[in-house]
């Protein structure tokens, strides 16, 4: 066998399998899926897909031919790495929506080819910066006339009702899509959408009627599966129909409320001067101008200030973190609008995404993904210690274990945000001076730059581990 | 305890049983309301086809009768004309 790692995650298609070689992400497609793949390929859909960005590069690998015998597998597929695997739970409005359309519109186009998706899962599409890209090659399979979206319910259950409940009731999905892999149900959503929403065709057939459908299968299964047994053919065009509905609702789709946030525009309205703000920005224009990263996480990424400042120095990919959703939904569509390699994501860093699913290594946690060149942590640590309790130590530990080297920002209790943080607190706080921070960072690297931001009194700590 | 109380237990207990216990297939079967509604989307769909191309039908034959008749008011006013 040879020295690869399967992906935990992909256990669900006995077709094939993803496995990493080292950098290199691969997929086994197994003899009994040969057929199928040999004819959407000859057809030239996979090429196509890629050239019009709906698919994930992808190459026929001539090795592995002792992995091939081993697992009866008839090609083995070199995918394009993903920069940052993220996940639906941690998207924010604007990523779930363009991820339905994106799913819609390469059904669209594969229908227009008699090729089909066998399924709709969420976690098929993932970004690169702001733009979604498909990554399941084995998710295509021939169309053959009169067959069904066998992936709506799927479709309804990890788009359409999650994008609904932010939309129509003004809840994001999120907490609940990340305790429920397979997404919200439609009996689940019809409860909780205004009877008002019934006025949309959309909305009273794909969550309403689906939902009555879903309890009467449940009081009669027998009943329910024998009238599926005697279905009749659906029509292309009835096909195309049901994918052009959702795509025109989805599109007109937008956020209830959305108001701003405390963080929405805390780039434009901060306790610190503009001076402060560019005294930050050419800090980290230095550090990645002489360590050239190739991927940076910016720790409270707020609109993405930073990390586009990174990207402009010459970064190769940033991944911002934030916990407000709606600052996330703006540094989304700031990303979206200046096309940058920037992906934020909504992550409360006190309750990081766990690693979950099947024997908890189907979608991985946060901490495993956390991996760069470079990280910042501006305006992050007080929020941990003060605002959660947590100690200086393990902040300082987990903050450098991301990253060989990186800038992290103490706030001195001084500043205006920590009594508003402290206002209805009775209990005492954690220790939170900058001799521990230093003391704790010491411990661990090299502290190789300190810059105090005047008048505030915040202080920037350039550091690198230790042996670099 | 007698052998009917005992009976009259077991009933009872079997029918707490079955009005309590889930249905079997409510958990194996993955999309079958999914697949019921596109069933009848598409029914629907082909519906209004079928209506909609009865109607253009009718619109056309209605149409063309009042041209076919508007058509013929013009050539006997035309002859009119002629005579005159």
């Amino acid at each position: 066998m040879c020295a690869i790692r399967r992906e935990p995650g992909s256990y669900r298609d006995s077709r094939g399998f993803v496995f990493y070689d080292g950098d290199r992400v691969c997929r086994s497609v197994h003899r009994i899926a040969a057929a199928d793949y040999e004819a959407i390929r000859d057809s030239g859909v996979i090429a196509e897909s890629v050239r019009q960005r709906f698919l994930i590069p992808t190459a026929e690998s001539s090795g592995y031919s002792e992995l091939r015998q081993q697992v009866d597998g008839a090609y083995v597929l070199e995918h394009e790495r993903i920069p940052f695997i993220s996940y639906p739970y941690e998207w924010c409005f604007r990523q779930l929506k363009l991820a339905a359309l994106h799913h819609l519109e390469y059904q669209m186009f594969l229908l227009s080819r008699d090729v089909m998706l066998r399924d709709a899962n969420a976690f098929n599409i993932q970004f690169i910066g702001s733009a979604p890209i498909f990554i399941d090659l084995l998710s295509l399979a021939p169309y053959r006339e009169g067959e069904y979206w066998l992936g709506h319910m799927q479709f309804c259950r990890q788009f359409l009702n999650p994008l609904l409940l932010w939309s129509v009731v003004g809840v994001p999905p999120n907490p609940w899509l990340r305790g429920a892999l397979e997404g919200i149900s439609s009996t689940a959503t019809a409860k909780m959408l205004p009877y008002s929403s019934m006025l949309s065709w959309t909305i009273l057939t794909h969550v309403f009627v689906q939902a009555s459908l879903e309890r009467r299968r449940a009081a009669k299964p027998e009943a329910t599966l024998s009238s599926i047994s005697s279905r009749r053919p659906l029509p292309k065009a009835a096909y195309k129909g049901l994918l052009e509905q959702l795509h025109r609702k989805i599109s007109k789709l937008s956020r209830k409320n959305s108001k701003d946030s405390i963080w929405e525009k805390y780039s434009q309205k901060n306790s610190y001067s503009e001076t402060e703000e560019s005294t930050k920005k050419s800090l980290v224009l230095n550090l990645v101008q002489n360590c050239r990263p190739s991927k940076v996480i910016d720790l409270g990424c707020n609109d993405g200030v930073y990390s586009n400042v990174a990207l402009g120095g010459g970064a190769g990919y940033a991944v911002g973190f934030d916990f407000d959703i709606e600052a996330t939904d703006r540094a989304f569509q700031l990303s979206e609008q200046k096309q940058t390699n920037f992906l934020p994501l909504y992550v409360d860093l006190a309750n990081p995404s766990p690693a979950q699913g099947w024997m908890e290594g189907e979608r991985q946690g946060l901490r495993d993904r956390c991996r760069a060149d470079l990280v910042i942590a501006f305006a992050v640590v007080h929020h941990l210690v003060i605002g959660r309790n947590i100690r200086i130590a393990e902040v300082v530990d987990w903050i450098t274990s991301i990253a060989p080297v990186g800038l992290i920002e103490f706030v001195p209790k001084t500043d205006p945000v920590i009594p508003i943080m402290l206002a209805l607190r009775d209990e005492e706080p954690v220790e939170y001076t900058e001799e521990l921070l230093i003391t704790e960072l010491n411990r661990r690297v090299e502290i190789t730059e300190k810059t105090r931001l005047d008048p505030s009194g915040r202080t920037i700590f350039s550091f690198r581990r230790l042996g670099l | 305890m007698n052998m009917s109380k005992k009976n009259t237990q077991i009933l009872g207990f079997g029918i707490l049983f079955f009005s309590l216990v889930q249905p079997a297939l409510a958990y194996i079967d993955a999309g079958s309301a999914s697949l019921i509604l596109q069933g009848l989307l598409g029914a629907l769909a082909i519906f209004v086809a079928t209506v909609s191309l009865y109607w253009r039908r009718l619109i056309d034959f209605l149409l063309r009768k009042k041209t076919t008749l508007d058509k013929d008011e013009h050539d006997k006013s035309n002859e009119r004309n002629k005579e005159d």
